[in-house]
């Protein structure tokens, strides 16, 4: 193996507790020199000895060190996603200690306080991604300092690994104005509803359930709040329409409320599957299916996440008949 | 306990431990010693209490640091001592003051400064075991710095950050990569090294070199090795060696007489003091390591021939002179013949000179032997008289520039080591007109176990005197020096083999270590060479070939007990050595502990099913079991990252689980 596979994008920095050595090595060198001491010649080959152990030492386990990652497999932009890292050190021999795994913006993502040889550790670290779309994770790099600190030796971690950013997430349910045949109605009215359809379970009350919701017999007789979940399976399904053309795409303003407009597309979608009502999606020229539980919500919210402003040359949104349409107005039209 | 509690405490042990040797050594007055031992002391009793002085007081104790430096001596007594001093002085307030972690980065180089001036003051054995001991801590303490750096927790329940383990194999690789380096690094001879002294001829002082013969002085260091290259046993006549004898005083020490110089006949790189001798067969053999060369060869009474790797003369003492070599170990080989007489010239004229005419020593020396007739019963008086009426000391305390040193140990000081005992015969004898010198040389030492290697000190050095008795005898040897005062023969026998294995030790350190220097760098390149010429001769050797076949066999031997080891059954182990954790492990410990009282614990067996059996066996551990059932099962299985132990609490609760075996071992026997 050649030292750029072994050390991909390596780097190497004198700290200061390695200037200070080196420094004191020489003024070592001349006293030991100087007096013929030969107490001083032991430490100085000593201290020769330990560096070379030291150094040996941090390139073989920076060299031995694997890092693996496990992406999550939903991540929502502007959230906290946990991903898996299992960090092996490969070597026989050399345990590796202080390993630093740092971002590609140098934040440290973990520490690792020590690796012995021929084990793995794993270790989860919160990701943030900022934007929906697809994002390559890395390059992270991966830096050791220790036996004896006198060098920052590091290397690149490549990762393959590509994620899909789903929308940002809104915090509560978006009131979207919505266009409906020919007139203008809030999406909420789709979800009242559902109020009426046969009750599907009951469970306990959970943040961001409506009071309404409550169950109040049960509750008085519970001594706990309890929440009733209605089957909304009578009620028909209903496409969210996001037209992604604009006039001028490049426009940071115009762009700017296309992500809002996104995002509380894909909000709405969220808590309509929550709620179990069916819900289909229009982006341009791709339609999706209603789905109605929230385990299928990907395959709403990927079109959602790979969606990208155009010129007003595009497709108009593909319509589908004999369903209810809610057309978002998308950014072309504000 | 803080971060920086933790660092200050952490100081206070390391300024200790650099202090370890101050209190065996003289360079440093133990007030100041005993000034940062109490800096480190508070600081490891007291770390959360941090002094805070004004700058007022700092500035009183900077000019009090100073003022104490120059109070015991300042410049005067060279630069190193109060460097030291102001070091420890400076180290001690500043240790105290730390209150963050920069502060105590920067104090660790004050405290390494400290510890360098131990070690590089230190010459004794135990130094060695110091010096590594510190190079762990080293290696420990660096490790650990650079992990709280990182924010880790050093002692938490993944155990105690660095291993030793780690720590130690780390230091002797270290050690083994050092070696080459201390061998190699460059000991030349510049005017600016201020090395070992080899010309110091100090005359009648405590410490005094024997006109390079040997020092007078309580160095342990070898001076010389003397083997019997037969295997014999040595005599005890042999263990005087002589180097040669002084004749006149000048400048308050006895020196030989430099002219009359021989050149020894040499055949075969043999050089003979004696040719009459004839053949060599027969004699005994010695060789001699001398590893403290002066001017002169050491060698036993009754030499016949000298070989040596240089050119030699004789003087006409029968000293053996050879060239000037700056401390490099010579070893040379010698045949003894006591069977016959030193042979000798007659007494000369210096042989009677006195070196100051003193009335009152003439008159000493008539009212001690005046009125004896021979030579041989003056000197019986004179060295009776001696070593009854005056004493043995190594600090007489004499000034030997302003009195003669002769005189004043005859008439006032009455007290001095073996060269006033010497010199004080010679001069008597002079003034009673026996012609008398001194002779300088090496007496007794350290007899080995098998009685075939004798180890001579520098300690061993010591002047008798030659009386010249006439045609017959010739030259008799005298010693006046009270028996106390004469270095003895030590015979290693019982208990004392171990202290013999310890000078061996010590010969060692010496040679290898502490004194290791040009000489030995070209000894060591010469040795090489001579090594890879031999190659091709050691190749042709029929040894070598069994000696390789040997190796060889014995690797293939290594390799197949290694396999058996590896793949032999075993009741039931834990997965890879190398996911071992402490749970785990005494799961393992569980296991062994269960076959012997009828548990069935196969190879496949899961670590729940040795619990399960474990409980069956001893109910009274039950949740312990459980417990560490449950902790081994994280560690093989689980998933968390956490994959180990606190090694603690296993321990604690294999503890339980023990006690519980016990219980029902006590209540089956009962």
């Amino acid at each position: 193996m050649s030292f750029a596979d072994a050390f991909p994008g390596f780097k190497l920095r004198l700290t200061r507790w390695g200037a200070a050595y080196i420094a004191g090595c020489v003024i070592l060198g001349l006293a030991a020199v100087n007096t013929g001491n030969n107490a001083l010649m032991a430490m100085l080959a000593m201290a020769l000895g330990s560096y070379v152990v030291s150094g040996t030492w941090s390139r073989q386990v920076l060299a031995s060190t694997e890092v693996t990652l496990r992406l999550p497999t939903e991540t929502f932009a502007g959230r906290a996603a946990f991903a898996e890292v299992v960090v092996t050190n490969n070597s026989r021999f050399f345990p590796a200690y202080g390993l630093v795994l740092r971002a590609d913006d140098g934040s440290a993502l973990l520490t690792e306080g020590l690796v012995e040889p021929g084990t793995s550790r794993r270790r989860t670290v919160q990701l943030v991604f900022n934007d929906r779309g697809w994002s390559r994770v890395g390059p992270w790099r991966l830096e050791i300092l220790l036996p004896l600190g006198f060098f920052m030796k590091s290397k690149e971690i490549l990762t393959d690994d590509r994620v899909l950013v789903l929308p940002r997430l809104l915090e509560t349910e978006p009131k979207l104005d919505v266009s409906h045949g020919g007139g203008s109605r809030s999406l909420e009215l789709f979800s009242d509803r559902g109020r009426e359809a046969e009750v599907s379970q009951l469970r306990d009350f959970r943040d961001g359930d409506d009071q309404r919701q409550l169950h109040w017999k049960q509750t008085a007789r519970q001594q706990r709040p309890i929440v009733v979940d209605r089957q909304h399976a009578a009620e028909g399904p209903v496409y969210l329409v996001v037209d992604p053309r604009a006039t001028d795409p490049r426009d940071p303003e115009v762009l700017e409320r296309f992500e809002t407009t996104v995002s509380e597309v894909a909000t709405a979608a969220v808590y309509r599957l929550r709620r179990m009502a069916p819900v289909g999606l229009i982006v341009g020229e791709t339609v999706v299916p209603p789905v109605r539980d929230a385990g299928q919500a990907a395959r709403l919210l990927r079109p959602l996440a790979e969606v990208e402003l155009g010129g007003m040359d595009g497709d108009e949104p593909a319509m589908v008949r004999g369903h209810e349409i809610v057309r978002v107005v998308g950014a072309a039209a504000r | 306990m803080s971060d920086v509690t933790t660092l200050r405490r952490q100081l206070g042990w390391l300024l200790l431990w650099a202090l370890v040797p101050l209190p065996f050594l003289y360079i440093i007055l133990p007030v100041f010693w005993l000034i940062a031992g109490a800096a480190g002391i508070f600081l490891v009793l007291r770390p959360q209490t941090v002094p805070r002085p004004s700058k007022t007081i700092l500035n009183l104790v900077a000019v009090a640091i100073l003022v104490a430096v120059v109070a015991v001596g300042g410049l005067n007594i060279g630069p190193l001592r109060p460097l030291g001093h102001l070091l420890l002085l400076l180290t001690s307030i500043r240790v105290l003051v730390v209150d963050d972690r920069q502060g105590f980065l920067r104090c660790l180089a004050l405290v390494g400064m400290v510890w360098v001036v131990s070690v590089a003051s230190s010459t004794h054995m135990m130094a060695a075991v110091y010096f590594l001991a510190s190079a762990a801590v080293g290696w420990w303490v660096g490790i650990r710095i650079h992990l709280s750096g990182l924010g880790l927790e050093l002692d938490g329940r993944d155990g105690v950050f660095p291993r030793p383990r780690h720590v130690v194999v780390a230091v002797v690789f270290a050690l083994l990569i050092a070696l080459p380096f201390f061998m190699v690094m460059p000991r030349l001879g510049s005017p600016w090294i201020a090395g070992r002294s080899f010309g110091r001829t100090t005359g009648f002082s405590p410490d005094v070199d024997l006109s390079k013969l040997g020092r007078l002085s309580e160095s342990q260091e070898v001076a010389l090795i003397v083997r019997s290259a037969g295997g014999e046993e040595l005599r005890e006549e042999w263990t005087r060696l002589r180097g040669t004898a002084f004749d006149q005083v000048m400048a308050g020490s006895w020196i030989p007489r430099r002219a009359d110089l021989r050149t020894l006949e040499t055949s075969g790189g043999v050089s003979w003091l004696r040719r009459e001798a004839g053949e060599l067969d027969g004699l005994t053999v010695l060789d001699i390591d001398l590893l403290r060369p002066r001017r002169y060869l050491m060698a036993p009474p009754g030499t016949v021939a000298v070989q040596v790797g240089t050119q030699v003369a004789m003087d006409v003492y029968g000293g053996l002179l050879i060239g000037y070599r700056r401390g490099q170990p010579i070893s040379y080989r010698v045949w003894v013949d006591d069977t016959q007489p030193l042979p000798a010239a007659p007494p000369g004229p210096r042989d009677v000179l006195l070196p100051r005419d003193n009335p009152e020593v003439r008159a000493l020396s008539q009212s001690v032997a005046g009125s004896l007739g021979s030579a041989r019963a003056r000197a019986d008086a004179v060295e009776r008289f001696l070593q009854t009426e005056y004493d043995y000391s190594l600090n007489s305390g004499v000034r030997i520039h302003t009195v003669d040193p002769v005189a004043w140990f005859l008439l006032d000081g009455k007290a001095g080591h073996c060269e006033f005992f010497a010199g004080a015969m010679v001069v008597m004898l002079r003034h009673l007109g026996v012609p008398a010198r001194m002779v300088g040389g090496y007496s007794g030492g350290d007899i080995s176990p098998d009685g075939d290697e004798l180890v001579v000190r520098e300690a061993n050095a010591h002047a008798w005197v030659e009386v010249w008795l006439g045609d017959g005898p010739g030259w008799v040897s005298y010693d006046p020096t009270p028996p106390i005062g004469v270095p003895g023969l030590g015979n290693v026998s019982g208990w004392e083999r171990i202290r013999w294995a310890w000078q061996q030790a010590e010969l060692l350190w010496d040679q290898k270590l502490l004194t290791f220097g040009l000489g030995e760098q070209l000894d060591l390149i010469e040795g090489l060479v001579e090594w890879v010429r031999a190659i091709p001769n050691l190749i042709q050797r029929r040894s070598v070939v069994l000696s390789i076949s040997a190796v060889v066999a014995l690797t293939v031997a290594g390799s197949l007990l290694r396999l058996w080891w590896v793949r032999r059954v075993r009741p039931w182990r834990v997965g890879s050595r190398r996911t071992h954790g402490p749970a785990s492990r005494a799961v393992s410990r569980l296991a062994r502990a269960l076959v012997p009282v009828g548990g069935i614990v196969p190879p496949w067996s899961t670590v729940r099913s040795i619990g399960r059996q474990a409980v069956a066996f001893w109910p009274q551990s039950a949740p312990a079991v459980e417990e560490l059932v449950g902790r081994a099962e994280d560690e093989l299985y689980g998933l968390d990252g956490h994959l180990t132990s606190d090694p603690r609490e296993i321990r604690e609760l294999w503890k339980t689980i023990r006690s519980g075996m016990k219980n029902r071992e006590m209540t089956m026997e009962g």
